[in-house]
């Protein structure tokens, strides 16, 4: 009777680690912690795009504008589909609240031409740069980057309060922007 | 000057079949499949022993040494240039996991949880060799427990043993 319970026991330990291994998805980028969370955003001077350059310059210096505001970081692909889907939604947020949160989006793995069909196509007003320096793509490993698309919600002080990574959700933005500007 | 007559096409023939040798040869040859697993010349091996370390964070399981991926290979310049400022394997790989936590390592650090990684063979090995010294325990006592056997039961065996040589 002892010999059986164990066998059993066993057996229904191994069954359900082999369940487990036959039904989990595949990993989820949300659920692996942002290292840098609460952290000082790293610093960054990126080539802004030539309809944004009359108001931001031709680069964009992340330190420039720590301390005046809390922002709010996207980085987006134009090939990128939940990009596509989560771009009104941010475009209309960074409208709502104009004068409180920065919006800056950074092109990733992308071409020029590209990004600027995809800010046209969604008639994007905030400032977009091009993680693309003298073809090296250095900010998307200092952001720790897993896919796209992924936005940091970053504190007037420069911390990090947030990483989404996957698209945004009108009530997230919300919820977020209520966080950075209590 | 080249003139075109039948021996001349003939050697021009034979050019273009020793060419086709050569590549057929070039291609079956060990050195061909060894090159598919050496790092391209521009990257020191010393970036893929470390690339190696790292996981891929758009891949599933494969590292950055094997990812093809654009962050792979920006990853890999990143540590190309990190060797080239004089920096060692520890500060290397403690640039990624300040970005990317402890998930980016593809060996768990010997702390805390992932303690339970490395020591977990360790105790089913041991538990595994405990087992069997127990159950060959109580084999050789068995085996030392005498038999009790009538004389005709013995004389069977000697005949049996007889039969097996």
């Amino acid at each position: 009777m002892k010999r059986l319970i164990m066998v059993v026991a066993v057996v229904a330990v191994l069954g359900g680690l082999f369940y487990f291994g036959l039904t989990r998805t595949n990993t989820g980028r949300s659920d692996i912690p942002t290292a840098r969370l609460n952290q000082p955003a790293k610093d960054f001077e990126l080539p802004v795009f030539a309809r944004y350059q009359g108001d931001y310059g031709p680069t964009f210096k992340l330190s420039d504008y720590i301390g005046k505001q809390p922002l709010i970081i996207n980085f987006w692909a134009s090939w990128c589909v939940p990009c596509r889907t989560e771009m009104p939604m941010l475009e209309n947020a960074s409208r709502n609240y104009r004068n409180q949160v920065l919006f800056l989006g950074i092109q990733y793995n992308d071409t020029e031409g590209a990004g600027n069909d995809f800010l046209d196509e969604f008639n994007v007003t905030y400032p977009n740069v091009r993680d693309d320096v003298n073809g090296r793509s250095l900010v998307a490993i200092d952001y720790a980057l897993f896919g796209l698309p992924e936005t940091f919600f970053i504190r007037t002080d420069g911390t990090i309060l947030h990483k989404q990574s996957g698209a945004v959700t009108e009530a997230l933005l919300e919820q977020k922007i209520g966080e950075l500007l209590q | 000057m080249k003139t075109i007559n039948v021996n001349g096409e003939r050697g021009t023939r034979s050019e273009v079949y020793a060419l086709c040798v050569f590549l057929f040869s070039l291609f079956f040859s060990p050195s061909f499949f060894l090159a598919q697993d050496a790092p391209p010349p521009t990257l020191d091996p010393k970036v893929f022993e470390i690339a190696y370390q790292l996981r891929c964070p758009v891949c599933t399981a494969q590292s950055v040494g094997d990812s093809a991926s654009p962050i792979a290979v920006e990853m890999r310049n990143v540590i190309q240039e990190q060797l080239g400022q004089g920096k060692s394997e520890k500060e290397i790989l403690a640039f990624f996991q300040e970005r990317y936590g402890d998930w980016i390592l593809l060996n768990p650090p010997k702390r805390g949880l992932y303690l339970f990684a490395w020591l977990l063979p360790l105790v089913v090995a041991l538990t595994g060799i405990g087992f069997l010294a127990m159950y060959l325990r109580r084999w050789t006592k068995r085996a030392k427990v005498p038999v009790e056997a009538s004389d005709e039961d013995l004389e069977r065996v000697r005949e049996e043993m007889k039969w097996q040589g």
